[in-house]
């Protein structure tokens, strides 16, 4: 055989197998790193639902707790004694799918990140954020808040039923506001009333700026609102709202008070609770800062707990539920039509609560 | 001029092409499917959560009629804008009927099938929760929830 020839078949036999090495390589790199993500998914995914059983599902192991957490942090406790007393760093009421509100409160406003990832001691980075989805009306009465004296707020609770719609007719006035010393934040969300319809609205202080569209349709009434905070202002709308648009006369007194009609009454009057909210968010965009929404007199709509993790990372994985969020009950003069009563109030909202980890 | 030598090209090559299929078809990804079909699993937890949630503020009462419309209005609450939802109310005797606009639809006619027959939809998530119906007897409501495509 001729030496050119033997030498060109190297070559290509060569190129070929230098071809075969490199394709197989590229593919096995490929598939390695698509595994690793996966595994770190899931394992994310396992930690995310474990941190939410542990934290979310399970109620506080002592009635003290809040006590001796604060104790650990004035130094007069140690981690090590905590340990022995806790078990877990629970906020549920001990019902299921219920979280005590004051625990997810406290866990927010008043427990170290240092210090729970210390006493988690499994050096995970997580976010736990609940927001609320839906409320029952009636466990937010309040009077509204007075709004213009500090940073941008929100306040959505239950108003006194009056000068909005018909006496006669048995409702529900929702309050919503917004305010601020100064301008630059924007409300935003979009309300649905299931079954509902809804009757009148009457605003304060609403200019070109501020929106509010209405839509009464067959599954019920659809409320948005986008409100834009233009200076030190308060925005206010009422908004009134039935499931039965019959006129009964004095339905107030009877339902306060009682009567023959009283079960036919509460039972529109309860249809009328639950609404759901959809995007809420009051945020200041050239800041990239949120503020609080308080439903009621002082419940945060929103909330979290935990670090910032990477948005669209493949090592991401959220475990979110709908929750009932129980709040601390408080004595409230509720004035319906041309009848005043006493109620309990204890909020009660439907909550998503979500455990966020990055691996 | 093809000889032995051709002959053995030819081995050589087919040998080689099923090295490399070989090779590259034992490197496919795994499935898993908690992980792939991670939107369904989350929306079958809201699926039982919704559920859930009505009955517990007494939108599905146990021992009172069921009011079908209030119950889909409510469901289309709790949606997102990207999802859409059917509901069945299957009786004691398990006989099981769709839930159309507030109305109960032929016995037997699920939503269920509709749902098999029309899209063979993959990403569809279900939930089922037993209450006792106006007489006292077990009955259940399922909801099915997807992904609008």
């Amino acid at each position: 055989m001729k030496k050119g020839y033997v030498i060109g078949e190297y070559i290509i036999v060569a190129f070929f197998f230098l071809m075969l090495t490199v394709g197989v390589i590229s593919q096995f790199t490929e598939t390695t790193s698509f595994e690793a993500n996966k595994i770190s998914s899931d394992v994310a995914c396992k930690s995310a639902e474990r941190l939410f059983r542990d934290v979310i599902d399970k109620s506080p192991v002592e009635l003290t707790w809040k006590t001796d957490y604060n104790n650990f942090i004035a130094g007069t406790t140690s981690l090590t004694d905590l340990r022995k007393n806790w078990t877990h760093f629970g906020i549920s009421t001990g019902n299921k799918y219920e979280v005590d509100y004051s625990a997810l409160e406290f866990l927010i406003d008043n427990v170290s990140l240092i210090n729970f990832t210390q006493f988690l001691n499994n050096g995970e980075s997580f976010l736990i954020t609940h927001e609320v989805i839906g409320v029952d009306v009636g466990s937010i009465y309040s009077k509204g808040l007075n709004l213009t004296t500090t940073s941008a707020r929100a306040q959505i609770w239950m108003n006194a039923t009056s000068g909005v719609a018909s006496d006669n007719i048995i409702h529900n006035v929702l309050g919503i506001a917004v305010g601020s010393n100064y301008s630059g934040a924007r409300f935003e969300t979009e309300l649905f009333f299931p079954n509902a319809t809804i009757i009148g609205t009457r605003n304060i202080s609403l200019d070109s700026g501020d929106l509010v569209t209405i839509s009464n349709g067959t599954d019920g009434a659809t409320l948005t609102v986008d409100f834009a905070i233009g200076g030190s202002e308060e925005d206010i709308l009422y908004v009134a709202y039935t499931v039965n648009d019959t006129s009964v006369v004095g339905w107030d007194s009877t339902w306060t008070t009682g009567g023959t009609t009283f079960s036919d009454i509460d039972k529109i009057a309860t249809k009328n609770n639950l609404i759901m909210f959809r995007n809420l968010k009051l945020k200041n965009i050239s800041l990239n800062k949120e503020y609080s929404i308080y439903l009621g007199n002082n419940t945060l709509a929103k909330g979290s707990f935990g670090a910032e993790q990477r948005d669209g990372s493949d090592h991401l994985c959220e475990y979110n539920r709908m929750y009932k969020i129980i709040g601390g009950t408080r004595q409230s003069t509720q004035s319906i039509v041309n009848s005043v009563r006493i109620v309990n109030v204890t909020p009660t909202l439907v909550g998503e609560l979500s455990v966020l980890i990055g691996s | 001029m093809i000889g032995k030598r051709g002959y053995m090209y030819f081995i050589e090559i087919i040998f080689a092409v099923m090295i490399v299929a070989l090779l590259f078809s034992g490197m496919r990804p795994t499935s898993n499917s908690n992980l792939d079909n991670s939107i369904v699993l989350n929306n079958e937890y809201m699926a039982f959560d919704i559920l859930r949630t009505l009955d517990e503020f007494d939108i599905i009462n146990d021992y009172e009629p069921e009011d079908w419309g209030l119950i889909e209005d409510f469901v289309y609450g709790f949606t997102e804008s990207s999802q859409e939802f059917d509901l069945d109310y299957c009786s004691p005797s398990n006989v099981c009927y769709p839930i159309n606009n507030g109305a109960l639809g032929a016995a037997g006619a699920n939503n269920l099938e509709n749902l098999k027959a029309n899209f063979g939809k993959q990403d569809l998530a279900s939930a089922q929760m037993v209450y006792h119906s106006s007489g006292g007897n077990w009955s259940s409501i399922r909801l099915y929830i997807w992904e609008k495509v």
